[in-house]
């Protein structure tokens, strides 16, 4: 009986990071605990029709569409040659047509002994420098070359405890956060801890770093503000929900913006840590609220985008998705653009939030992560490390390949 | 004890019984049939048990383990007329053995063996199908359990997005969400790597199969239950090894229900001697030397199988006696 249960499969983590960008690379997690370096730009239009590599970033005509019979792939990507004829198809005179978009590197490389398990990467990764800081579920946080993918520690930090948050950066201290509620402080430069604060319950949202203040939400329905540097209380008390906090906090109006299971979003003073306002809606707040111009955007499991009033907490209008939103609404150029879990994406107008489009974007693939907005367009994590580029203005999409 | 006592009840109460259950299938089917097989399904069965899982976990203060085995009880104690109701027909089923040996041995003709068969059944009043009904509905519930479990016990994000939608609006039920991890020496959203709860697993299911085994007629039929009674074990064991812990604390709850349960059909004809291996016969060739009847009582109150084969060679007389006398005790 549990055999023929077992056939339907269990839970694993998948892992939701979104994407980041730092110069002409693009960080995201292309796969279920690994992370990828990408050049964001393909070749394209009478770029491809040449041979030369255009953008100059080493790679010859990447993302150029399949010409005729065959598409070039594997080796054939690296040179600059027509490889078709020597495959026995008949010879397309196009150079590495067909080839993805260039993945520079990849962590783990799968060469590593003993072999390197992830499992899954929840926060969005930082860049610092040429640096990239991120946490994997499996408890290590790692800190690699951005030009190279390498490890720059001599070790990853082994926090023997699953990590969910993103992690939080300052100059001084990579701020790591875990399930079992631990609020570590690491050297960014080798990953050797220099303090740690109990929160005594997990923390799944990621650390927000604000004015020397650290702000952290734990799943008992608790905000602290920490002192960045000393990991003292600023508040006398923290702040508590009735049920556990899991958005990641944001700044609005001098308030903490924190959400979670209480199907609330609190608005915290920052100064006195007292509650000013709380909107309450049907499902959990999972999702990074947006704050811009006097607006909070906060997405709900609810499957509802609410706009709110940053100072008093009112709603002005909402909107509602055909699924739960736990992904984070981004603003590219005037459109306000939210994808809910199945991966219907919407661009709507900030001020009104009537949808801009005549139909949402299917991407077709759940959506959990946070997007990015990269030189007009929206880049978009889906399930299982799909990423999508969709030009917002027009609504439409195109499925970035990665190698 | 007599081994026919306890099977009495099957025999007595098969009209209110059958009603119950076809009550309940054509229930179930209706619903499935009106609401769409995936309305359905969540509305009746999936999201009434996460729920409930829920709401244990809140009365039990948090503690998410004794909340699956609480909740496993309780299960069990909801279903327990089909477990019963299927522990009667096994019990049915073994005492017509003798009997439907017979019927093997002297009708060559299958049609006719199988009218003699079927003849038998309703001689005894014993529904061939009252073994499997019970276990399907019992089936349909844990496969519903099960993914009420995925969803609760896997305490990963994903899943606990998944339960968001499937929470009923009342907060009390949130209060521990997201579930304490941590329950002895188990983290019940990971397989246990100490290997103690496979091994639980799979020697309660042990048990628990040599006591519910549906006798087997044939020497074929024999050596495939025997099979099934080692490679079930292993089976879950291997399975157990790569699931969530708190599904193994399930079924190892409900493989220990399961065991007193059939001590409370089979009774005092239960001894340690029905845990042990019993190897595949193939039919005696010349009848045995009859055993006296001592001994002949004291092989029918060991192990059933051992039992069986007693009888088969020379039970015929008395099995047909204890029949009649109870009929007339009806």
């Amino acid at each position: 009986m549990l055999a023929a249960a077992g056939c339907m499969g269990f839970n694993n983590p998948e892992g939701w990071a979104g994407p980041e960008v730092a110069g002409d690379l693009l960080i995201a997690s292309t796969d279920k605990g690994e992370l990828s370096a990408l050049d964001p730009n393909a070749e394209s239009g009478p770029q491809c029709d040449n041979s030369t590599d255009d953008d100059q970033d080493g790679w010859v005509n990447e993302g150029c569409p399949q010409v005729g019979t065959k598409a070039e792939k594997g080796e054939e990507c690296d040179n600059d040659t027509s490889d078709d004829t020597a495959n026995g198809a008949a010879d397309d005179d196009k150079v590495n047509d067909g080839c993805p978009h260039s993945s520079l590197w990849k962590f783990p490389t799968g060469d590593e002994e003993p072999e390197l398990d992830l499992e899954a990467i929840y926060g969005t990764p930082i860049i610092s420098g040429d640096t990239v800081f991120f946490a994997a579920y499996s408890g290590d946080v790692y800190a690699l070359s951005l030009e190279t993918g390498e490890p720059l520690w001599g070790q990853p930090f082994d926090t023997d405890s699953a990590i969910i948050a993103g992690v939080a950066l300052a100059e001084t201290a990579l701020y790591v956060a875990d399930d079992d509620g631990l609020l570590r402080v690491l050297d960014p430069q080798t990953g050797r801890q220099t303090d740690v604060f109990d929160a005594g319950a997990s923390i799944w949202a990621a650390p927000l770093l604000a004015d020397g203040v650290l702000y952290v939400a734990s799943v008992d329905g608790r905000l602290y503000a920490l002192d960045a540097e000393t990991l003292e209380l600023v508040w006398d008390e923290p702040f508590e929900a009735e049920q556990g906090l899991v958005s990641d906090p944001v700044l609005a109006a001098g308030t903490v913006l924190v959400g979670g299971i209480d199907r609330e979003l609190h608005a915290v003073d920052v100064e006195t840590g007292d509650e000013r306002w709380s909107f309450a809606a049907d499902n959990w707040f999972w999702g990074r609220p947006l704050v811009e111009d006097g607006s909070v955007y906060a997405p709900n499991l609810d499957g509802r985008l609410y706009a709110i009033s940053s100072e008093s907490g009112v709603e002005r209008w909402s909107f509602k998705a055909d699924e739960p939103l736990r992904s984070a609404p981004v603003l590219a150029g005037d459109i306000l653009v939210i994808a809910d879990r199945e991966g219907n994406v919407y661009g709507l107008d900030p001020d009104t939030g009537a949808l801009n489009w005549p139909a949402p974007a299917a991407l077709e693939k759940a959506v959990l992560a946070n997007p990015l907005v990269l030189n007009g367009e929206v880049v978009i994590s889906a399930e299982g490390g799909d990423l999508f580029r969709l030009d917002a203005g027009a609504g439409s999409f195109d499925e970035v390949e990665t190698r | 004890m007599s081994r026919s006592a306890p099977a009495a009840p099957a025999v007595a109460r098969p009209q209110l019984g059958n009603l119950l259950m076809i009550s309940v299938i054509v229930g179930i089917i209706g619903a499935f049939f009106v609401m769409g097989l995936g309305v359905a399904w969540n509305t009746l069965l999936m999201n009434p048990l996460i729920n409930a899982l829920l709401l244990l976990t809140n009365i039990v203060g948090g503690q998410f383990g004794l909340a699956i085995i609480l909740f496993t009880v309780l299960l069990r104690i909801v279903t327990i007329p089909f477990t019963l109701r299927q522990l009667r027909s096994t019990r049915a089923m073994q005492d017509l053995q003798p009997r439907m040996q017979e019927v093997q041995k002297k009708y060559k003709d299958p049609k006719r063996r199988q009218e003699e068969t079927m003849k038998l059944y309703k001689e005894a009043g014993v529904n061939p199908l009252g073994c499997f009904m019970p276990m399907a509905i019992q089936m349909l519930v844990f496969i519903a359990l099960y993914r009420a479990l995925a969803f609760v016990v896997g305490g990963i994000p994903e899943s606990l997005v998944g339960l968001s939608q499937r929470v009923y609006p009342w907060s009390y039920l949130t209060l521990s969400v997201p579930l304490e991890q941590s329950f002895l020496w188990l983290e019940l959203g990971r397989p246990d790597t100490t290997f103690i709860l496979p091994l639980l697993v799979g020697v309660s299911t042990y048990v628990q199969t040599r006591l519910s085994a549906t006798p087997a007629t044939t020497p074929q039929q024999q050596q495939q239950q025997q099979m099934m009674t080692w490679m079930m074990p292993l089976v879950l064991v291997w399975i157990t090894l790569s699931l969530p812990s708190g599904v193994g604390v399930y079924w190892v709850v409900s493989n220990v229900f399961s065991v007193f349960a059939s001590y409370f059909v089979y009774g005092g004809s239960m001894t340690w001697r029905n845990l042990l291996p019993t190897t595949p016969s193939t039919p005696p060739k010349q009848p045995r030397p009859k055993a006296p009847p001592d001994v002949q009582e004291e092989a029918e109150a060991s192990a059933p199988t051992e039992a069986i084969e007693v009888r088969s060679a020379h039970g015929k007389r008395k099995r047909r006696g204890k029949r009649k006398n109870r009929r007339r005790g009806d």
